[in-house]
């Protein structure tokens, strides 16, 4: 019988396998692997993610596999047959363990390696990782699994164009995205509940940046709990920023580092995020969300073009308010991005189409 | 006779090399009175050394090694090494050259050498021809013709019946120089292919070591056509798996390294009782018919029965091993050629004597730590039996017997450990009188005067990072210095350096402008 192995190395490739792991269970009926790296446990420092791999792999008898070398993973590999999954594989250091792991994986598996985010390494760079890594990053897998259709690829090397399957985002495999909030969401609440991302560990960030960030979420949140309102914090699970270096939090602000998946995002106003995939996790769900960037002609955001950009102080509360008046307009513009995002349709077919090509195995009727 | 081999360290002992050769040689060898021990460079004690007769040094390419050997020699004892691999052969291989200027030292040293075969006896009467050699081979197990004519029966019938032919690679997977193990493996994968004509299904168990299982080398294994599986190498683990499996995958490859090897590998799997497919090099041509170069024959002789290793054959295979073997023989020419060495190091000594009319007196070794990176590089024998004696551009935090430091850019300060005084010069002895801690022990300050200066050596500065242009040009003449300080203060000591390159041939081609560098 088939397995399906997913590699577990960051602490985001938690949530970014979830679905998929749960979708390959209920829909191919194979027997799911997690391999889990000794990065991972030492990146996640709280423990909250092998937590969550726990009770992911007890809901759907996955086995969990812990591996510190190469080779442990391969003798894990050895004997069986299948895919492979990385949520996270290219030539990058940071994702040395899964890019060695694939060169080394016996032949009797398919490896695929699935995006990862809006600005995706191998896939969809932005600015910063070019003067970084250049533009050209490879990838060890026989199937690269992507977001958006080819044309919407402009960082995949032409010797890995072959391998493009356009799967579309994981989250679709949970729901197809939300176009308004509820109407009896609304008037439930009668203030304000705003969810702030922050992803600062990212290369685009500079030390400017950084303290601006601060300064204005201190501002900002005084302002929100001036009208009796209130906002939750949310670090960016592998970066952490604020949990590291401990930034002093507003009285009306609590700390946000549940996995997305297990919260009702609907309690939200608005958002307000950095450059981040959680900008497309709110556009999914249906939340106001706005883009944190600066003048700086360098700062990449091309790929959040069409959503409502914010860069001063003033803009934050300007745009919260807003928001949480009237979310109407910006819900439509968000649709308007989605659409332009060229993800394909019919996510749930497009990966019972990866699985069935990557195994050999059709789905089970019911 | 009492003989001690010396292997660089405690880990070495229990080697595939070590274990094969001195352990055998060592139960055959008390019925003619020769006692072995081995031993590690750094767990030399002074009981063993004192009780000796022979020292003989294996895979102890240091110049640590060659100072301990020097120090062990003036005390009297026969020295020889014992060279089972072509380190030294390829001149054009720049990345050996430590090797090459390391037998050149060892041949200028040593009393003798010993080789394991033919291979290696050439190689060493070209690389130094000025030491005599004795090919001890192996000492191979001795084969039970009656346990492996059963052994085999039951294995073929276990794979009749399973319908599936086990086959085992084993070994140490990686050589930091040349291209063996996993990469012969999987360089020769397509023999294994071939298996694949039989009826039966094949299989494949992989022992190595952690080192080996690279990714690199773990994707070089993709190609392997038949399913394997791979296993931490343990003795325990080889011998289960020789124990069991119908063949033993040994692929040989033609670069000389590998030609140089002896037939230890096969001699272990066919006395299990397995059956041998070796492509490549016919490393194991002596083994005769008892050897499949091709494994579709293997595959026809397991469906009519006749394996080359069976009940028929294993008296013919059994008499052959023990006819390669030799080892009461071999055991013998070793007593013979280790008599002969020990009468001309008692005739050296004898002829020393008639030169001047006395015993000369007994010259002492110390070792010099050049500027490669000194934890590197070992301990050897007892405490203070090789001085060790720190350079100034010597880079790393040990502990020396004798510390030489940079003042000034100028001139050279020298610390010793108090109880090395007796050993100093004797206008030396009543100078030292300041003590201080020198990196992690109280150290005294030996007072030698002015001509420690720096000066005498042009553009040369210790403070230089140690640049290319520098240890091959300067780096000598620093040396040499170094030594003339360490020999005026120390006048009954020989000094050699740890850095190979001290000691490199530069001549070729037009000798270096030293007033050119700067």
């Amino acid at each position: 019988m088939k397995s399906v192995v997913f590699l577990i190395d960051l602490v985001q490739d938690v949530s970014a396998c979830r679905s998929m792991a749960l979708f390959v269970k209920q829909e191919f009926q194979l027997p799911i692997v997690f391999i889990i790296t000794s990065q991972f446990k030492s990146r996640d420092a709280l423990g909250i993610w092998l937590a969550e791999v726990r009770d992911i792999a007890a809901e759907i008898e996955a086995e969990l596999v812990e591996a510190d070398t190469i080779s442990a993973a391969v003798r894990c590999l050895v004997g069986r047959s299948g895919m492979v999954v990385a949520l996270s594989e290219s030539a990058l250091p940071a994702h040395a363990f899964n890019h060695a792991l694939f060169l080394a994986a016996p032949p009797s598996f398919t490896r695929v390696t699935v995006q990862h985010g809006l600005e995706c390494i191998g896939f969809t760079h932005n600015a910063a990782h070019n003067r970084n890594w250049r533009h050209f990053v490879g990838m060890n897998c026989d199937i690269a699994a992507t977001w958006f259709v080819p044309e919407a690829l402009h960082s995949v090397q032409p010797d890995q164009r072959a391998k493009i399957l356009p799967v579309g985002p994981q989250i679709g495999l949970d729901h197809p995205p939300v176009s308004r909030l509820p109407v009896a969401a609304k008037p439930s609440r009668t203030t304000m509940h705003g969810l702030v991302c922050e992803n600062l560990h990212s290369i685009r960030f500079g030390p400017t940046m950084k303290s601006l960030f601060a300064d204005i979420f201190a501002w900002f949140a005084e302002k929100v709990a001036a009208d009796e309102g209130s906002l939750e914090l949310r670090p960016h699970p592998g970066g952490r920023y604020t949990d590291k270096n401990s930034i002093d939090m507003p009285k009306n602000t609590r700390v946000n580092r549940m996995p997305l998946y297990k919260q009702d995002l609907k309690r939200f106003d608005f958002c307000v995020s950095g450059p981040s995939t959680v900008v497309l996790d709110m556009v999914w769900a249906g939340v106001p969300v706005a883009v944190w960037t600066n003048e700086d002609p360098n700062f990449d955001v091309g790929i959040y073009d069409g959503l409502h950009f914010v860069s001063s102080r003033a803009d934050w509360l300007a745009f919260a308010e807003a928001a949480y008046r009237e979310p109407e307009p910006f819900l439509e513009r968000q649709q308007r991005y989605l659409s332009a995002l060229q993800i394909p349709d019919d996510i749930p077919a497009r990966y019972r189409e990866l699985v069935t090509i990557a195994t050999g195995t059709q789905p089970v009727r019911r | 006779m009492f003989l001690i081999f010396i292997v660089p360290t405690a880990q070495h002992k229990t080697s595939a090399g070590s274990r094969i050769r001195y352990d055998r040689l060592s139960e055959a060898g008390e019925e003619l009175g020769i006692t072995i021990k081995v031993q590690s460079m750094d767990e030399l004690n002074v009981s063993d050394i004192k009780a000796c007769d022979v020292c003989i040094f294996s895979k102890t390419y240091s110049i640590a090694a060659i100072a301990m050997a020097r120090e062990l020699q003036s005390r009297g004892k026969t020295i020889g090494i014992d060279i089972f691999d072509d380190y030294f052969s390829d001149d054009n291989d720049s990345r050996l050259t430590r090797f090459r200027a390391w037998l050149a030292l060892a041949a200028d040293t040593f009393n003798f050498a010993l080789c394991s075969t033919h291979v290696m006896q050439k190689l060493i009467s070209r690389c130094a021809p000025q030491l005599p050699v004795l090919l001890l081979p192996d000492a191979y197990p001795h084969i039970d013709p009656e346990f492996l004519a059963r052994s085999v029966a039951a294995r073929r019938d276990k794979a009749c019946a399973s319908g599936f032919i086990d086959v085992v690679w084993f070994g140490i997977g990686g050589n930091p120089f040349f291209p063996v193990g996993l990469k012969d493996l999987a360089a020769y994968a397509w023999s294994l292919g071939e298996l694949l004509s039989s009826s039966l299904k094949p299989r494949l168990l992989i022992l190595t070591d952690e080192v080996a299982q690279s990714a690199k080398n773990l994707a070089r294994l993709r190609q392997i056509p038949i399913p394997y599986r791979i296993e931490p190498w343990s003795l325990e683990a080889e011998q289960q798996a020789l124990d069991t499996a119908l063949i033993s995958f040994i692929p040989v490859n033609g670069q000389a390294f590998s030609r140089g090897k002896s037939l230890n590998r096969a001699l272990t799997a066919l006395s299990a009782g397995t059956q041998i497919v070796s492509p490549g090099y016919p490393l194991y041509g002596e083994l005769g018919a008892a050897i499949y170069r091709d494994a579709r024959e293997l595959v026809d002789d397991i469906e009519h029965d006749r394996l080359r290793v069976r009940s028929e054959t294993a008296k013919a295979i059994a008499e052959r091993v023990d006819a390669l073997s030799a080892l009461p023989m071999a055991v013998a020419d070793l007593y013979v050629f280790l008599v002969k060495q020990r009468q001309a190091t008692r005739r050296r000594a004898v002829v020393a004597i008639q030169a001047d009319g006395k015993a000369p007196a007994r010259r002492r070794h110390a070792l010099v730590f050049g500027s490669e990176k000194n934890q590197s590089i070992p301990t050897v024998g007892p405490p203070t039996w090789v001085l060790s004696v720190r350079a100034p551009f010597s880079r790393g935090d040990r502990t020396f017997d004798v510390w030489l430091d940079d003042q000034d850019g100028q001139n050279i300060n020298v610390w010793i450990k108090p109880e090395l005084v007796h050993l100093l010069a004797s206008h030396l002895r009543n100078t030292c009188f300041v003590q201080q801690k020198i990196g992690k022990i109280q150290m005294l300050r030996v007072e030698i005067g002015a001509d420690t200066h720096w000066s005498k050596i042009r553009n040369f500065s210790p403070r230089h990072t140690p640049q290319i242009m520098y240890e091959t040009v300067m780096y000598r003449s620093a040396y040499k210095h170094i030594e003339r300080i360490c020999q005026s203060i120390f006048p009954e000591f020989d000094f050699l350096c740890t850095d190979y390159r001290v000691y490199l041939d530069l001549d070729q081609g037009a000798p270096p402008s030293v007033a050119g560098v700067q």
